[in-house]
C-alpha cells in the first residue's frame, strides 16, 4: 500500500503543468454548455414537455450527453495523457529499475485515471445542478417548473462513474502498453462513434457488454451493465497490471 | 570471503536469432570501480538491462548484494541507483521537480533533492525548466537521479556523455570520492576508456555478445609486454640494427621507435646496441601498455601498429 501511495505522489508531481486537470473541468462544464445552448435556442422542447417533465428531460439528455459522447473521449485524453508523460522520453526504464513494484506504478496510473473521472462527475454535478436552477428561472422555462433534483443527479452521475470502471481499465492498459498513442486514441475515438450508433437498438443485451455503453446504459437503474463496468473494471485492472509486470523494457 | 555488489552468473539473452550476451559471467566487488567496456553492439546495455530488472535472462542470474534480481527485485534494486543510456527527463518539470518525481517514488525527505542538486553543481539551476537545460545540465540532471537516496550502487551507462571538460572531471571527483569515503561502488559502461583508466579498479571487456575480461586493471596490464619507446638521430636505421638482432620494431606516429620488451632491462641491452652501432638515442622509456591499447586489441578493433607490439 506505501508503494501505491508513493507512487501516486511521484505522479502527482509529473501531472503538473499538464492539461490533465483543466481537461477534468471543461469537459462536465462542456454538458452543462450544451444543455443552456439546446433550450434557450430551442425553447418550443420546453412548451412540448410541459410541467414536471423539464428535470427529467433535461437529466436524461445531460447524462446521456456524458456517458453517451463525452466521457469516451475525456476517458482517452486522460489515459493518454497520463501514459504519455512516461511514454515521451522512454521513462519506462528508469521507473523500472527503481525498486518501486511495477504493479505499485501501474495501480497508481489506474487510480488517477478512475480519479480524474471521479473529479469530472462531481464538476458535472454542480455544472449540471447550477444550470438547471439557472434554466428553471430563465425565460423560455415557464415559471414554477423545477430545477432537477440534486440526490437523483448524483445517483445518475454515481452510477456512470462506476460503470466507467471498464472503459477505464481497457484505456489504460492499451496507453500504458502501447507507447504509440495514436492507436489508444483511435480505439477511443471509435469506441465512442460505434457507441452512438449502437443504442439506437437497446432492446439487445449485448450492448450492455460493450464499456463504452457501459455508463449508459447504467444511467437509470439496469445492474447489468452497472455490474460489468466494475468487474470488468477489477478483472483489466488485474490483467493489465500482470501484463505490465511481466514486459521486458526495452 | 569477498563481498560482492553485483554477482552476474552464465547470463544469456537472444533477441529472435541474434544472441545479444552468450554465457556471461563477471562478479563487482563492494567499493569498487568497474569499467564496462566493449564496442557498439557488444551486449553492454542488455546485460545492464538484466542487471536492473528490465529483462529477465533467457538463463543465468544476476545478484545485487546476494539478492536474485529476478526472484526479488525490489529488494535487489533498494540500494541502485542508474542512469541508462540518456537521462529520461520530464521536460514540462523544473530541474528539482524531476528530482522529486523520482524522490516519492522511493521515499526520503525532500531535502535530500537539494542535496542531490548540489553535489552535481546544480543548485542555481534547479527551479528552471528542464526544457531550457543544455546537454551537459541534463546528463548531471541524470547523474543526480541515480544519486538519490545514496545508493550503494551505482549503475552508469555512458555518464560522461554530453559533459565539457569541467563536467567530466567534477563526475570523475564525485565518482572516485563516493567509493573512497562512502564505499559506494560504480559499475560504468562507458566509451572514455581514458576515465576508465584513471577511475577503475576493475574492469570488464565485452565483443559480440561474451565477455573476453574479467578483472582488476593490473591484472590485465601484467598480460600483455611492455613498449619501449626510443628517440633516436636516425630511426630507419635504428629499426635495421635492431632487426638483425632479432628485435621487432617500428616508427610510431609521433617518430619514436616502438618495440615490446618482457623486462624492462632489456631497455639496456637494446640502448648499448643502437649505441654501438654509431646511433645516438636521445631518449628512453618503457611504458606499460594504457587501457586503450588494449582494448583496441581485444575487441579486434586494432590499428596495425598496435598489433605489432601485441603480437
Amino acid at each position: 500500500m506505501t508503494a501505491v501511495i508513493q507512487a501516486l505522489g511521484s505522479e502527482a508531481v509529473k501531472l503538473r503543468r499538464t492539461a490533465f486537470l483543466p481537461v477534468a473541468i471543461i469537459f462536465p462544464s462542456l454538458v452543462g454548455t450544451i444543455q443552456v445552448l439546446l433550450l434557450l435556442t430551442q425553447p418550443q422542447r420546453i412548451g412540448f414537455l410541459g410541467y414536471g417533465r423539464f428535470a427529467y428531460y433535461m437529466r436524461q439528455s445531460a447524462l446521456s450527453t456524458w456517458a453517451l459522447l463525452l466521457l469516451g473521449m475525456f476517458i482517452t485524453i486522460e489515459v493518454v495523457l497520463l501514459a504519455g508523460v512516461d511514454h515521451e522520453g522512454e521513462h519506462w526504464k528508469y521507473l523500472f529499475a527503481r525498486a518501486t513494484p511495477r504493479w505499485a506504478i501501474y495501480t497508481a496510473k489506474l487510480l488517477l485515471g478512475i480519479g480524474a473521472v471521479a473529479l469530472a462527475s462531481i464538476v458535472l454535478a454542480v455544472v449540471l445542478y447550477l444550470t438547471s436552477h439557472f434554466l428553471a428561472g430563465s425565460r423560455p422555462v415557464p415559471t414554477g417548473y423545477p430545477p432537477i433534483l440534486w440526490t437523483d443527479l448524483a445517483q445518475g452521475i454515481l452510477r456512470i462513474f462506476l460503470a466507467s470502471w471498464s472503459l477505464i481499465a481497457l484505456q489504460t492498459w492499451l496507453s500504458l502498453r502501447l507507447a504509440n498513442p495514436i492507436i489508444p486514441a483511435s480505439v477511443g475515438l471509435i469506441g465512442t462513434a460505434a457507441g452512438m450508433l449502437l443504442p439506437l437498438d437497446p432492446g439487445r443485451l449485448w450492448v450492455r457488454f460493450d464499456p463504452w455503453l457501459m455508463p449508459f446504459f447504467a444511467r437509470d437503474n439496469e445492474l447489468v451493465p452497472l455490474a460489468l463496468g466494475i468487474g470488468g473494471g477489477l478483472l483489466l485492472a488485474a490483467l493489465g497490471c500482470m501484463d505490465v509486470t511481466r514486459k521486458d523494457v526495452l | 570471503m569477498m563481498e560482492l555488489a553485483i554477482e552476474a552468473k552464465r547470463l544469456v539473452r537472444r533477441f529472435g536469432k541474434h544472441l545479444a550476451v552468450d554465457d556471461v559471467s563477471f562478479s563487482v566487488p563492494r567499493g569498487a570501480i568497474y569499467g564496462f567496456l566493449g564496442p557498439n553492439g557488444a551486449g553492454k546495455t542488455t546485460t545492464i538491462r538484466m542487471i536492473l530488472g528490465l529483462i529477465r535472462p533467457d538463463s543465468g542470474e544476476v545478484r545485487l548484494f546476494g539478492v536474485n534480481v529476478q526472484e526479488r527485485r525490489g529488494e535487489g534494486l533498494r540500494q541502485v541507483g542508474a542512469l541508462i543510456e540518456a537521462p529520461a527527463l520530464y521536460n514540462h518539470l523544473t530541474g528539482l521537480e524531476n528530482l522529486e518525481v523520482a524522490q516519492r517514488l522511493i521515499g526520503g525527505e525532500r531535502k535530500a533533492a537539494w542535496k542531490t542538486l548540489e553535489s552535481v553543481g546544480l543548485e542555481r539551476e534547479g527551479e528552471r525548466l528542464v526544457s531550457t537545460y543544455s546537454v551537459g545540465m541534463r546528463q548531471r540532471l541524470g547523474i543526480a537521479l541515480a544519486l538519490l537516496g545514496n545508493p550503494a550502487l551505482l549503475i552508469l551507462d555512458e555518464p560522461f556523455e554530453g559533459l565539457d571538460p569541467a563536467g567530466i572531471h567534477a563526475l570523475r571527483e564525485l565518482l572516485a570520492d563516493l567509493s573512497r569515503n562512502r564505499g559506494t561502488t560504480v559499475f560504468i559502461a562507458t566509451r572514455l576508456l581514458s576515465e576508465v583508466e584513471r577511475l577503475a579498479s576493475n574492469v570488464g571487456i565485452m565483443r559480440r555478445g561474451t565477455l573476453l575480461f574479467d578483472g582488476r586493471v593490473d591484472a590485465l596490464k601484467e598480460q600483455y609486454d611492455l613498449v619501449l619507446g626510443i628517440r633516436t638521430d636516425d630511426p630507419e636505421r635504428a629499426v635495421d640494427v635492431l632487426k638483425r638482432g632479432g628485435d621487432e620494431a617500428f616508427v610510431g606516429a609521433d617518430g619514436r621507435l616502438l618495440l615490446s620488451i618482457s623486462d624492462a632491462a632489456d631497455a639496456g641491452r637494446v640502448n648499448s646496441r643502437l649505441v654501438s652501432e654509431g646511433i645516438s638515442v636521445v631518449g628512453l622509456s618503457v611504458d606499460q601498455p594504457s587501457l586503450e591499447e588494449i582494448y583496441l586489441a581485444m575487441t579486434g578493433a586494432v590499428l596495425e601498429n598496435s598489433r605489432r607490439w601485441n603480437e
